[in-house]
C-alpha cells in the first residue's frame, strides 16, 4: 500500500501542477518584505480588483483555448462593445439597460463572426482573429472618432462600489468564474470542449458535433469579452482608444499560468484562472507598491509571459513520455 | 474714326474684365502627408482641424492650397514608419509627423531625406534623426511652469507635499521632458517629495490601477502630479475608491497638478479637483505649424525648432484663456 503511494507521487507532476503557486508565494513574500503595506487586506483586495476585468475575459477565452484554438481579438471586442455602449449612454442618452443589452448582443455577434471564420471557413485561428482584432478596433476608432468617451458622472464611479471592504466587480468576476466553472465541469458542452481539445478526430468519432461546439466556444468568448469590457469601462469611467489593448496577451498568460494548456484539452477554470489572474495582478500591484523603476514593468511582464509559455511547452513535451512510462508500468503490472 | 474708338474701347473693356477676374498670383497646390501616431484624445483632432482651418483662411492671401493626406498609426511605431513610406511613394511635397516613438522616427526622417522631401516633426521631437524643423510646445517648460506654481500653492497652504507622480509613456520624448521638469523643480524648491512614480503608458486602465495602488501603498500621500489629464476620470475613480475625491477646501482634498487642460481635465478643474495645470496648446501650435510650412513652401529659411510655451490655468483663470480648445463643444469628450 505504501509502495503504491510512493510510485504514484511524481515530483515532476507536482511541480507542473503547483509550480506557479510556489512562484506566487515567493512573489508575495518578496513584495511583502520590500513594501510592508503590501501584506494587507487592502492590497489583497486591490490585487483582485485589478484582475477583475481580465478574469472575466480569460474565463471566456479558456473555452476557445481548451479546444486547441486561440482568439486574440478579445481586447478589441471589449473595446468596441464598451465604446458602443458608452456612446449610446453619453451621446445618444439611451437607457443604461438597453445599452448593456446592445453591448452584449454586439459582443456575441463579434464572437460569432470569429467562430464562423475559424470553424466554418477553416481559417487559421491566429490569422483570423488577428484580422478581426484590427477590424473591430478600427470600427471602434471610427465610431468614437478616436476620442475618449467618458461616462456620465452619475454612473462614472460605479466601478468603485463596494460591499463591505470588497469591490462589487470582484464579486462579479468570481461569480462569472463560478458559472464558467460549472459550465466546464458539469455540462455536456464543457466536457465536449475538452474532448475536442484532446483530439478532434476522436471527438468526432464519439459523435461530438465539433463545429457546433467550437463555434459555441467562440460565441461564449465574445460574450465574456463584452462583460469584461463593462468591468474595465466602469473602473476607469470611460472608454479610450487604447482601452483593451494588450488584454489578449495578458489573458492568455493568465490562462497558461493557471495551467490551461495552449495545446488544448487541459486545464481548469477554478482554481486555474484565479491563480493565473492573481499571479499577474500581484506582480503589477507589487511593482506599484515598491515604487519600481518604470523600466522594470515591461521586463517583468514579458518575463512572466515567457516563463509561463515555456513551462506550457515543456509540460506538453514531457507529458507523452511520462504517459508512455506509466503505460509500460501498467502493462508490466498486468502481465505479472 | 468712330469705328476705331469703339474697337479700342471694346479692347480696353475686355482687358479690364480679364484683369479683374484673373488671380493675383498663380495658385499652388501642395500635398502634405500628416502622420499621426494615434488619436487617443480630442487634442489630436483639434490640431488637425485647426491646421486645415488656418491654412484655408490664409489661402487667398498666400495662394497656397494644401491637400492633406492623413494617416494614423494606432500607437504602432513600425506602422507609422510604413505609413510615412507610403506617403513618400505617393510623392508628397512635405511630411509632418507626431512620432509614436521618438527613438525610431529617425528611420522615416532618413527615408524622406533620401527622397528629397522636407520632414517636420510635430509636438514630439525626434531623438533619432534630424528633421527639417520641429514645431511644438516645450514639454519641459510646460511642466516646469506647472511644478513651480504647484510648489508656490503648497507653500501658500502650508502643505509639506508627499506626491505621487503619474508618468506618461517614456517612449514619448514629451513624457520624459515632463518627468525631468517635475524632478528638477522638486530638487530645486523642495516643496514636495515624490513617494511613488507610476508609469501609465498613456493608458486609462494604468492611470486607474497605478493611482489606486500608489494611494493605498502611501496613505499619507497628499498630492498628485498627472502628466496628462486626457483620461482624468481614471484618477478621479482612484481617488474616489480611497475616499479622497474632494474639491479644494475640503478636509480630504488631495492637491492635484495635471498638465494639458484637456476637456476631461477642464471639467475636473472647474469642479475643484485639479488645482492647476499648464495648457498643451492646440490652436497656437497649429498656427505656428502652418506659418512654418508656408515659409518652407515659399523657400524661406526656417529654424531648427519652433516651440511655444503653454499657459498656466487654475480654476479661477481657466475660463479667461483664449483659444482654449477644451471649451469648444466639438472637442468635449
Amino acid at each position: 500500500m505504501t509502495g503504491k503511494t510512493k510510485k504514484n507521487f511524481s515530483f515532476r507532476n507536482f511541480l507542473f501542477r503547483y509550480g506557479f503557486l510556489f512562484v506566487l508565494l515567493l512573489v508575495i513574500v518578496y513584495f511583502s518584505a520590500s513594501a510592508p503595506s503590501f501584506f494587507s487586506l487592502t492590497a489583497a483586495i486591490s490585487v483582485l480588483h485589478t484582475a477583475a476585468p481580465l478574469l472575466v475575459i480569460a474565463s471566456g477565452l479558456a473555452f476557445v483555448i481548451m479546444t486547441g484554438r486561440i482568439d486574440i481579438s478579445v481586447g478589441s471586442i471589449a473595446f468596441l462593445s464598451s465604446a458602443v455602449a458608452a456612446l449610446m449612454i453619453s451621446r445618444y442618452h439611451l437607457s443604461i439597460p438597453l445599452a448593456v443589452i446592445c453591448m452584449l448582443a454586439l459582443s456575441c455577434l463579434m464572437g460569432a463572426i470569429n467562430g464562423f471564420i475559424v470553424v466554418i471557413l477553416k481559417v487559421n485561428p491566429m490569422i483570423a482573429t488577428f484580422g478581426t482584432q484590427l477590424a473591430y478596433r478600427g470600427i471602434g476608432l471610427f465610431l468614437t472618432n478616436s476620442m475618449v468617451v467618458s461616462l456620465p458622472r452619475s454612473i462614472r464611479f460605479l466601478g468603485n462600489k463596494k460591499v463591505g471592504p470588497i469591490y462589487v466587480d470582484i464579486l462579479f468576476s468570481l461569480f462569472v468564474l463560478l458559472i464558467m466553472f460549472l459550465v466546464h465541469t458539469r455540462t455536456q458542452i464543457g466536457r465536449q470542449i475538452v474532448a475536442i481539445g484532446n483530439d478532434i478526430s476522436i471527438a468526432e468519432k464519439l459523435g461530438i458535433k465539433e463545429k457546433k461546439i467550437s463555434f459555441f466556444g467562440y460565441l461564449l468568448c465574445g460574450l465574456m469579452a463584452g462583460l469584461g469590457g463593462i468591468v474595465m469601462t466602469l473602473q476607469v469611467g470611460g472608454v479610450t482608444p487604447t482601452s483593451g489593448t494588450g488584454y489578449e496577451f495578458s489573458a492568455i498568460a493568465m490562462l497558461v499560468i493557471g495551467g490551461i494548456s495552449l495545446y488544448g484539452g487541459e486545464g481548469s477554470i477554478l482554481p486555474g484562472i484565479l491563480i493565473g489572474g492573481i499571479t499577474l495582478a500581484v506582480i503589477e500591484t507589487g511593482l506599484n507598491y515598491v515604487g519600481a523603476s518604470v523600466y522594470v514593468y515591461s521586463f517583468v511582464r514579458g518575463g512572466v509571459i515567457f516563463v509561463s509559455m515555456f513551462a506550457d511547452a515543456l509540460k506538453t513535451q514531457i507529458k507523452p513520455k511520462a504517459k508512455i512510462i506509466e503505460d509500460e508500468e501498467s502493462s508490466t503490472i498486468l502481465a505479472k | 474714326m468712330k469705328k476705331k474708338i469703339i474697337v479700342t474701347l471694346l479692347v480696353v473693356v475686355v482687358i479690364s474684365v480679364f484683369a479683374a477676374f484673373a488671380p493675383a498670383e498663380q495658385e499652388q497646390t501642395v500635398k502634405v502627408c500628416v502622420s499621426w501616431n494615434e488619436k487617443v484624445h480630442s487634442l489630436i483632432q483639434a490640431w488637425q482641424d485647426y491646421m486645415e482651418m488656418y491654412a484655408a483662411e490664409l489661402e487667398p492671401e498666400t495662394g497656397i492650397k494644401y491637400e492633406w493626406i492623413v494617416n494614423v498609426a494606432n500607437g504602432d511605431a513600425n506602422l507609422q514608419n510604413n505609413n510615412i513610406q507610403d506617403c513618400i511613394n505617393q510623392e508628397v511635397d512635405y511630411i509632418v509627423a507626431r512620432a509614436q516613438d521618438s527613438g525610431t522616427i529617425g528611420a522615416a526622417i532618413k527615408a524622406a531625406d533620401a527622397a528629397g522631401i522636407p520632414f517636420i516633426t510635430f509636438d514630439r521631437a525626434s531623438t533619432s534623426g534630424e528633421p527639417t524643423t520641429h514645431v511644438g510646445e516645450d514639454g519641459y517648460l510646460q511642466t516646469r511652469t506647472t511644478a513651480e506654481a504647484f510648489a508656490a500653492l503648497l507653500k501658500e497652504n502650508g502643505v509639506e507635499g508627499k506626491c505621487i507622480e503619474l508618468q506618461g509613456d517614456l517612449l514619448d520624448n514629451t513624457a520624459v521632458l515632463r518627468h525631468n521638469a517635475w524632478k528638477d523643480v522638486e530638487e530645486e524648491l523642495g516643496a514636495w517629495t515624490t513617494v511613488a512614480e507610476v508609469p501609465t503608458e498613456w493608458k486609462a486602465e494604468k492611470f486607474y490601477q497605478g493611482a489606486l495602488n500608489a494611494l493605498q501603498a502611501n496613505p499619507d500621500a497628499n498630492c498628485i502630479y498627472v502628466a496628462s489629464d486626457f483620461a482624468f476620470s481614471s484618477v478621479e475613480n482612484a481617488l474616489s475608491a480611497v475616499d479622497k475625491l474632494a474639491p479644494t477646501g475640503e478636509e480630504n482634498h488631495v492637491w492635484v497638478a495635471a498638465d494639458d487642460v484637456n476637456p476631461m481635465g477642464y471639467e475636473a478643474m472647474k469642479a475643484g479637483i485639479i488645482d492647476l495645470g499648464t495648457t498643451w496648446e492646440a490652436y497656437s501650435v497649429s498656427v505656428l505649424f502652418v506659418d512654418t510650412l508656408n515659409k518652407l513652401v515659399k523657400g524661406e529659411a526656417v529654424e531648427k525648432e519652433y516651440l511655444i510655451s503653454g499657459r498656466l490655468a487654475t480654476p479661477e483663470t481657466v475660463d479667461s484663456l483664449e483659444y482654449l480648445y477644451s471649451l469648444d463643444p466639438k472637442y468635449t469628450d
